[in-house]
């Protein structure tokens, strides 16, 4: 009896070992895929040191998928992976609703997605070794929806206009995304990259975390206005349908460049310079150590490119600074001067004049950039 | 369902009206009628949470039998999604006669230290792992210990779609076998000499169905994954005199998984330990070194699910609470840890020992990261524990703990975000006892630390009476930030214990052997209540 049972266990236990040699470790497979689109739930932060192995594949995903997949990286501050890394902050209020609905804990390990909104193995969490498989087998399913987004952009003013075709009533929810954001984010080997680019940031619930009913074939409107946090150049609109069990069924996404001003001049106070612009300045301060007047207006600019910049004066018994970013140039009391300046997105600007001599002054300084109108600004002081 | 419970029970109860039958069991709950704080970052969608256990078990010349009820429809916070439910967690039948011992239902184990295989229930950190299957064990011959275990291994409630009576099981199985020889029981020169001598050797192998993880998109491929899973431990331990020595190796083969980020490089850990010790000096010194050795019966598994093994974590686990602040937890990836120990105990009437006798402990604990070769170690600290500690009964009525701890953690390695942190902590513990009925115990800690939050104070009065009634008031001050502090009163008599508190607490790590779980914070009115015959 006794030399039966260990006779039987060693035996039992022989072939229970399996080696894959390094040549056999993948397999070819044949994926087709349908026309259905995926939405892939990112959640992320800037502490979680494995999260830009899951941007990466995210990036592999939607190079191979293309426009099929939509991909948000949402950043929950009720995780610990989140909190800000000195002044990089990438939470929104409504990243976190949409994280406890899915049963998100301070403790769900990251990285983690979701996707479609859906449970796979009773969680919605998968990791992201599992992404890839479980998006290729969404998109294989029948395509019950699509939805078509047009987006004009207007002093940052937005208008959505969404059109949807279905058979059924679904909810929209519209979400403003930036990518190409430059922070910080802790990486694999545990330092601190503060040159990282995040992409797919959830920034806003723009109709709310749960949106909008939309009939169905219906058709929405909606007009937003843009924080100045974001940078619209780097934005786009995410666009989802729900049914009723809260189950992505279409997704969808547009950029904005196309639809945005490449060339932006703007004054603190004042707003967007978009034609030409006087400003009669009068109170203007005595500076005690010059006691001369001076004057100083600041602003931002976005462009990319070079933009050249004339200084026209009436009277040169002015003198005057014009700064566009790090780089400043003084006047050479010639009553015409030009300039330029290499702008990389968003830069600020200021110009600081002094005046000399009681006198009528006109300063006009003018703003040329590659195929935009030139826009300027002009500054009249009567100095008494 | 309901009715095979009432079933059993009927049979529990039935079969103790044999005379040679005893019943044994306990009941424990534990719970929380939370608050929000917003401040806390502490947020309840349901009003009491609360996890439950009801244990009985039947012993009889020749049977035994057992089974634990549990419910946690809405279980207390930072276990996993999965861990809620309700159902029999835990069931088993055993028959032994003469050599033989076989159980059937859940059973746990553990081979050696626990590198291949470690079975266990640990109620704090959400862990309960056993297979449901059998365990066979035999001690055929004098010195001769063989087991075979195999079964498909627990996780939570419904965390798959293989539930029965409401458990849920990884698809695959789990199938085990050790063999120990205590060599000094055929030898009497051996055992005249005091001298033992161990060997022991065990087999673990899992067995898990296909997944599909996308190796790359373009050409379209999967990994080609192991569906047969092998691990296998040998280990020596030899006793001379007062002195032991343990080594113990243990090997994986492949097991890509998503914890491994789907590596098929073999995991290994070595563990060599020395211990001595004569009345009053013991002297321990260990030495740890692990790679990818984590061993799930799920590849997709994170956290504490699924795990079959257990690496321990040579640290200490503090029961203070700025010494357990920043508690580590091992990793599976790899790493080297040093621990040493010396413990001295002065006699009584000595100049040191006191009229009663002084314990000083010293304890020395380094983990680091894995570098290149075999040998290599990373700059890296993972964390570095040292801490001296006095026990010393001063008079007939007072007692003194003190500790001074010196410790580094890395919190990014460890919590994945955060800085690497240097504490000094100081601790001091004083018991009074005022008469049989009447003691009290009051604890005064500080953690001096340039990282993370700070400084941290800690304070502790409790007064214990009639050997049945606690009162306890607890606070723990972070310097410049926030106040944590409890407030609590413990009933215990006959094997009833409840207790009763107020507690306002930080988000932390509860750990225990190097296995941790998040625990976010909390405020409201916890309720404990446990209960053993």
């Amino acid at each position: 009896m006794k030399k039966f049972i260990f006779a039987y266990l060693s035996i039992a236990f022989l072939a229970a070992c399996q080696v894959i040699p390094e040549d056999k470790r993948t397999i070819a497979i044949d994926q087709k895929t349908g026309e259905a689109t995926v939405l892939l739930t990112e959640f992320t932060g800037v502490g979680c040191v494995n999260c830009p192995n899951a941007a990466q594949e995210a990036e592999k995903l939607k190079q191979t998928l293309g426009n099929q997949l939509v991909v948000v990286a949402m950043h929950p501050a009720s995780n610990p992976f989140t909190k800000a890394v000195e002044e990089y902050d990438y939470t929104a209020p409504a990243a976190d609703e949409y994280y406890r609905y899915f049963q998100g804990t301070p403790s769900t390990p990251f990285p983690t997605g979701v996707i479609n909104f859906m449970k796979i193995d009773d969680s919605y969490f998968q990791d992201y070794t599992a992404w890839g498989n479980n998006i290729l087998k969404q998109l294989n399913q029948k395509s019950e929806a699509s939805l078509d987004m047009d987006v004009n952009l207007q002093n940052r003013k937005l208008t959505i206009e969404t059109k949807v075709q279905s058979e059924r009533e679904y909810s929209l929810l519209l979400w403003l995304v930036e990518s190409n954001i430059n922070g910080a984010q802790m990486m694999p080997d545990g330092s601190l990259n503060t040159d990282y680019i995040h992409n797919h940031v959830f920034r806003e619930a723009l109709n709310g975390v749960w949106g909008e009913k939309i009939q169905a074939n219906g058709f929405a409107t909606g007009e937003y206005d843009m924080s100045n946090k974001y940078d619209l150049n780097n934005c786009a609109i995410v666009g989802v349908l729900l049914d009723d069990d809260k189950q992505v069924v279409a997704v969808n996404e547009i950029s904005f460049p196309d639809q945005q001003t490449k060339f932006l001049f703007s004054i603190n106070g004042i707003g967007d310079i978009t034609n030409d612009t006087v400003i009669e300045v009068s109170n203007v301060q005595i500076n005690p150590l010059t006691k001369r007047p001076e004057i100083e207006l600041h602003g931002m600019l976005a462009y990319e490119g070079t933009l050249k910049i004339n200084i026209d004066r009436d009277n040169s018994d002015s003198d005057d600074q014009f700064c566009c970013g790090d780089k400043c140039t003084s006047t050479n009391w010639e009553k015409h001067q030009e300039m330029s300046f290499s702008i990389n997105g968003i830069s600020s600007w200021f110009t600081h004049v002094a005046f000399d001599q009681p006198a009528e002054y006109t300063i006009r300084y003018t703003l040329n950039a590659d195929s935009e109108k030139p826009v300027s600004l002009t500054i009249k002081y009567i100095y008494k | 369902m309901k009715k095979c419970i009432i079933v059993i029970l009927l049979c529990f109860c039935a079969l103790t009206s044999f005379a040679d039958v005893s019943l044994n069991g306990g009941i424990q709950h534990d719970g929380l009628f939370g608050f929000n704080d917003q401040a806390l970052n502490a947020n309840y969608d349901f009003p009491y949470l609360s996890n439950t256990y009801l244990n009985l078990g039947m012993q009889s010349t020749y049977v035994a039998a057992g089974l634990r009820l549990e419910l946690m429809p809405k279980p207390l916070q930072g276990y996993e999604t999965s861990f809620a439910g309700a159902g029999v967690g835990n069931l088993f039948v055993q028959a032994n006669y003469k050599w033989l011992r076989l159980t059937l239902g859940d059973v746990y184990a553990q081979y050696g230290s626990g590198f291949v295989l470690r079975l266990y229930e640990d109620r704090a950190l959400g862990i309960d792992n056993s297979l449901r299957g059998a365990k066979l064990e035999l001690t055929p011959f004098r010195g001769i210990n063989i087991e075979a275990i195999g079964g498909k291994q627990r996780v939570y409630w419904n965390c798959y779609d293989n539930t029965s009576w409401n458990l849920d099981y990884t698809q695959g199985a789990v199938v085990g076998g050790n063999m120990e020889l205590q060599i000094d029981q055929w030898s009497n020169t051996m055992q005249e000499n005091n001298i033992g001598l161990l060997l022991g050797a065990s087999y673990v192998s899992r067995y898990q169905p296909m997944d599909t993880i996308i190796a790359s998109y373009s050409p379209l491929t999967m990994y080609n994954l192991p569906v047969w899973t092998a691990a296998a431990d040998v280990r020596a331990k030899l006793r001379i005199q007062d002195f032991s020595l343990l080594v113990e190796y243990a090997r994986k083969a492949n097991d890509p998984s998503v914890e491994n980020q789907i590596s098929y490089n073999d995991g290994e850990a070595l563990l060599l330990s020395g211990a001595w010790s004569r009345k009053g000096l013991s002297i321990v010194a260990q030495i740890k070194r692990s790679e990818n050795m984590s061993f799930r019966s799920d590849r997709m598994a994170r956290g504490n699910a699924a795990m079959i093994n257990y690496l321990p974590a040579f640290t200490t686990t503090h029961t203070y609470a700025l010494a357990a602040l920043y508690p580590y937890a091992t990793q599976t990836l790899g790493e080297w840890a040093w621990q040493g120990e010396v413990r001295y105990t002065a006699k009584k009437n000595t100049p040191f020992g006191g009229k009663y006798g002084t314990t000083l402990n010293l304890n020395f604990a380094h983990v680091r990261g894995l570098g290149k070769g075999w040998f290599g170690v990373s700059e890296q600290p993972y964390y570095t524990d040292v801490h001296l500690e006095l026990h010393k009964r001063c008079s007939q009525n007072w007692w003194i703990n003190a500790m001074y701890m010196y410790q580094t953690y890395n919190q990014t390695v460890v919590e994945g975000h955060g800085d690497l942190i240097r504490a000094n902590i100081f601790v001091a513990d004083v018991k009074y006892k005022v008469s049989d009925n009447v003691s009290m115990r009051a604890e005064a800690q500080y953690l001096f630390s340039r990282q993370a939050e700070g400084q941290w104070v800690f304070g502790l009065y409790e007064l214990a009476l009639w050997q049945k009634l606690t009162f306890t008031l607890s606070d723990m001050f972070n310097i410049g930030g926030e106040n944590y502090w409890q407030a609590g009163a413990t009933y215990q008599t006959a094997g009833h214990r409840l207790q009763v508190s107020y507690v306002r607490q930080r988000a932390g790590y509860n750990c225990t052997g190097g296995v941790c779980r998040y625990v976010p914070a909390q405020k409201g009115f916890s309720l404990n209540y446990t209960y053993n015959f």
